[in-house]
């Protein structure tokens, strides 16, 4: 658990600013806080202006996705778990996850109202950057 | 016994289904995800020692469209019920509607809910079910007051000038689709509740009337809730008053007064392990009913949807005071 938690740390520190948080250029969206990305992703918040929001998820293992529930969500893995089993009860489910950046990007140019995050090298022309962590 | 095993099957299917993680439920697709949950409970006191298979419950939900989904829950109470004392064992295995709505979300602002919900009071009401509490029993609080469920509508929402504040209006004016598990039993029901959210804690309001089914009384309520929540330690405490006029009779006109509040602390020892400490108590005016209850207890989550737990509760009328034992699993 200390290694774990020592080479999350790590990575932490190593890739500190490298990741962002993205929607497609049409989007309604312009900006996000860290406050509201979190409610996004937990699913308090579902709606920007009139706009369905749709967040995605990396699969569990991806070090992005790691690092953005750490600094983003400023959750743990287990804490996250938690939540969503208490949810599951309210008939809510967790985010949708694409297995891949290029699935992800494919998916947020062409759902509207989706949010995904990604390494900040992988952005493109279709997309906003709303968040850098 | 037909019900046994068909619930045997379906828990059987999720656990061994290729997606499934326990907890979560199965996700058949985006319009359908199933699951569900049991208890099983020991209780002893003076005047009873029971062994219970209490709830067993099937789930089922799922979107219908961006912004419409729905949720279905059919539960059997007291499912098979050893009394130890008395030596002899009753079964219930008649499933019944314990929560069937459709919820439209139209925007941040305004949602709906049509159907049987949960009525949105407090804290202690929004989770009915014993694995995602931290002791076997209840406050008397949640018993007493308010109808647990209602069968209507319901609007709910952010406030528009402030996102930390949030809204439930609800409205029933039929009888329960199911009444079997609901507390009290009305045909005429309408309140509000608000909630304000600040970082570690959220704070409520709420208000609200009944009718009794059957009788012309009019009941009203009104209660605030706190829950603060912050590294290892949570605080819940809700109060509610409820006030009835009596309709008819020589007790017509007569005001009859009742209260219930409770206090819980919960410390997590380290991961899955928390002590629980609460105080709790009820006074119904008109029967002279005064009751007070400390309870200590001990929650033990080997994983999150698994909860083993034990209190003893000391009544103020002793011979109420018992020791429970209770294991319980969403799944």
């Amino acid at each position: 658990m200390k290694i774990l938690f020592i080479s999350f740390l790590a990575l932490n520190i190593l890739f500190a600013g490298n990741y962002v948080v993205v929607t497609s250029q049409n989007s309604p969206i312009t900006k996000l806080s860290k406050s509201a990305i979190k409610k996004i992703y937990l699913k308090k918040k579902l709606f920007y202006a009139n706009q369905k929001l749709l967040p995605i998820n990396l699969l569990a293992q991806d070090k992005i996705r790691m690092v953005f529930e750490s600094r983003v969500l400023g959750m743990q893995r287990e804490d996250i778990n938690d939540y969503w089993i208490e949810q599951h009860y309210h008939g809510i489910t967790p985010p949708i996850t694409q297995k891949s950046y290029r699935s992800l990007s494919e998916f947020i140019k062409n759902v509207k109202g989706s949010i995904g995050y990604l390494s900040k090298r992988n952005v493109n022309k279709k997309m906003r950057v709303l968040y850098e962590f | 016994m037909k019900h046994f095993i068909i619930i045997f099957v379906a828990i059987s299917t999720l656990i061994y289904a290729e997606d499934y993680s326990i907890g979560h439920g199965l996700q058949i697709n985006q319009n359908l995800n199933i699951g569900g949950y049991f208890s099983t409970q020991y209780e002893k006191s003076d005047i009873l020692e029971q062994y219970m298979f209490d709830d067993i419950a099937l789930l089922a939900y799922g979107g219908l469209s961006d912004k419409l989904s729905y949720l279905i829950e059919m539960e059997a109470k007291h499912f098979a019920v050893r009394d130890i004392k008395n030596s002899n064992t009753s079964y219930n295995t008649k499933f019944h509607i314990e929560r069937a709505y459709l919820d439209y979300k139209y925007s941040e602002h305004l949602s709906f809910k049509v159907g049987k919900f949960i009525t949105p009071i407090g804290e202690w009401n929004l989770n009915q079910i014993n694995v995602l509490r931290d002791t076997t029993s209840s406050p008397l609080y949640g018993e007493e007051i308010f109808p647990k469920f209602t069968t209507g509508m319901m609007l709910y929402g952010h406030l528009w000038f402030d996102d930390t504040l949030k809204y439930s209006l609800f409205l029933q004016k039929s009888k329960d689709f199911d009444k079997n598990y609901n507390n009290i039993e009305t045909d005429n029901y309408y309140g509000m509740q608000i909630k304000k959210h600040f970082d570690d804690i959220v704070v409520g309001l709420n208000i609200g009337q009944f009718e009794y089914e059957d009788i012309d009384e009019m009941t009203l309520y009104y209660g605030a809730s706190f829950r603060y929540e912050k590294d290892d330690i949570q605080i819940l405490s809700e109060y509610s008053m409820s006030k009835y006029e009596y309709g008819f009779g020589t007790d017509k006109g007569k005001v009859h007064d009742k209260y219930a509040y409770y206090i819980q602390g919960r410390y997590r020892l380290n991961r899955g392990h928390y002590l629980i400490g609460r105080y709790e108590g009820l006074e119904d005016k008109n029967i002279a009913r005064k009751e007070n209850i400390s309870i200590i207890g001990y929650n033990y989550r080997p994983i999150y949807p698994i909860s083993i737990k034990g209190e003893y509760q000391f009544n103020s009328d002793d011979t109420k005071s018992k020791f429970m034992l209770s294991v319980s699993m969403l799944f």
